[in-house]
């Protein structure tokens, strides 16, 4: 499949799937560190390799990021990503504990591991309910650096060309300044399969 | 006197003054052929091992990237004794169950495959491990330097 069959519509649907799974992982993640998370803004969109990367700015602009993989019926990778103050504010509060004073050990790598997990666990159910297609996803897992190396694996597996496809929600909880992005890529031949589920085949 | 900034995919020649890099680099290689004579250089920013066929971006791919640089070089009056040196491969997630497991070594591997056929001296490489690295290159005084976050600067 070549991207450039995709059209405004398609796009159109698969942003109405990120929002429903967004929609979806911020209610979970509110009540569950009981604060007001808001959703900003959700987007898919042909992006190019290097967009993809600079999610932040630079590719070498240090981040927090758990990631899941999705297989069964459909290939692709769940990806949440903070910048590192914004990843110890979420750990410190699920944590109690003054962000300032979190190391990335591995308590705070594990309570960010749970946050991630939580959000892209929610988001992929909504996903599944929604075009009734089976998602198996895997264990989180969690690291801290550069934002072009956590993305590049993915962005490697998921392009078309020079594009990749990227369904990208912004969350920000505003009372504590917590920004986050979560980033959903699936391989090409399960875009096309996603489409199908939910009449829009390319 | 340049900054070449080599993207995902993307390749770059440089003469004497002139610096290549490649940024952020996970799964992804960053690989540089070193003019043994003259004072230039070509870098890659490869992403995958293998292009199928596929030959819209020619840096992108292990077994396409080799033969591409050294054409790049050959056009620009390189004495064609080449060396080289790479570094990157590495595996960000620790997960057992995604097509992500192991990238980074197939790149890695089939780039030393396609150094070997084409015959081009591997002088060192820094790869693997489960962390990001950028790579930079200096022309003139031919220092290669892996940079990383929390285990300094290297030179290879």
């Amino acid at each position: 499949m070549g991207y450039e069959k995709l059209e405004a519509d398609h796009l159109d649907a698969l942003k109405e799937l990120g929002n429903i799974g967004a929609g979806n992982a911020v209610t979970a993640l509110s009540s569950f560190l009981n604060t007001e998370i808001n959703m900003e803004v959700v987007e898919a969109k042909l992006a190019t390799f290097n967009e993809a990367a600079n999610i932040f700015g630079s590719p070498e602009k240090e981040v927090a990021a758990v990631y899941l993989s999705i297989s069964g019926n459909l290939k692709g990778h769940v990806l949440y990503l903070w910048p590192v103050q914004s990843a110890k504010a979420i750990a410190g509060m699920l944590m109690g504990m003054n962000p300032d004073e979190l190391e990335f050990d591995e308590m705070t790598m594990s309570a960010i591991s749970e946050i991630g997990n939580i959000m892209s666990g929610s988001y992929i159910t909504a996903l599944s309910s929604f075009t009734g297609m089976t998602f198996d996803i895997s264990p989180p897992a969690v690291a801290v650096d550069m934002n072009g190396a956590l993305l590049d694996g993915i962005i490697s597996l998921t392009a078309v060309g020079d594009r990749v496809l990227i369904i990208q929600t912004s969350m920000v909880a505003y009372g504590v300044r917590i920004a986050g992005v979560l980033a959903v890529l699936f391989e090409p031949d399960s875009l096309l399969k996603l489409l199908e589920s939910i009449g829009m085949g390319v | 006197m340049a900054e070449y900034f080599c993207g995902m995919g993307e390749w770059a020649v440089g003469q004497a003054g002139d610096i290549l890099c490649a940024r952020g680099l996970g799964s992804c290689l960053g690989l540089v052929l070193i003019d043994n004579k003259k004072r230039m250089a070509a870098m890659a920013h490869v992403m995958l091992p293998s292009s199928n066929g596929k030959v819209d971006m020619p840096a992108k791919y292990a077994d396409t990237a080799v033969v591409y640089l050294l054409e790049q070089l050959k056009k620009n009056g390189s004495s064609m004794n080449i060396s080289c040196k790479m570094a990157g491969g590495s595996k960000m997630f620790n997960v057992s169950e995604s097509s992500l497991l192991d990238i980074g070594r197939r790149n890695a591997e089939a780039l030393e495959n396609s150094l070997k056929e084409n015959g081009i001296q591997l002088l060192n490489k820094d790869i693997g491990g489960s962390f990001a690295r950028t790579v930079i290159f200096d022309v003139m005084k031919r220092k290669f330097l892996v940079r990383t976050i929390g285990r300094g600067e290297v030179e290879i």
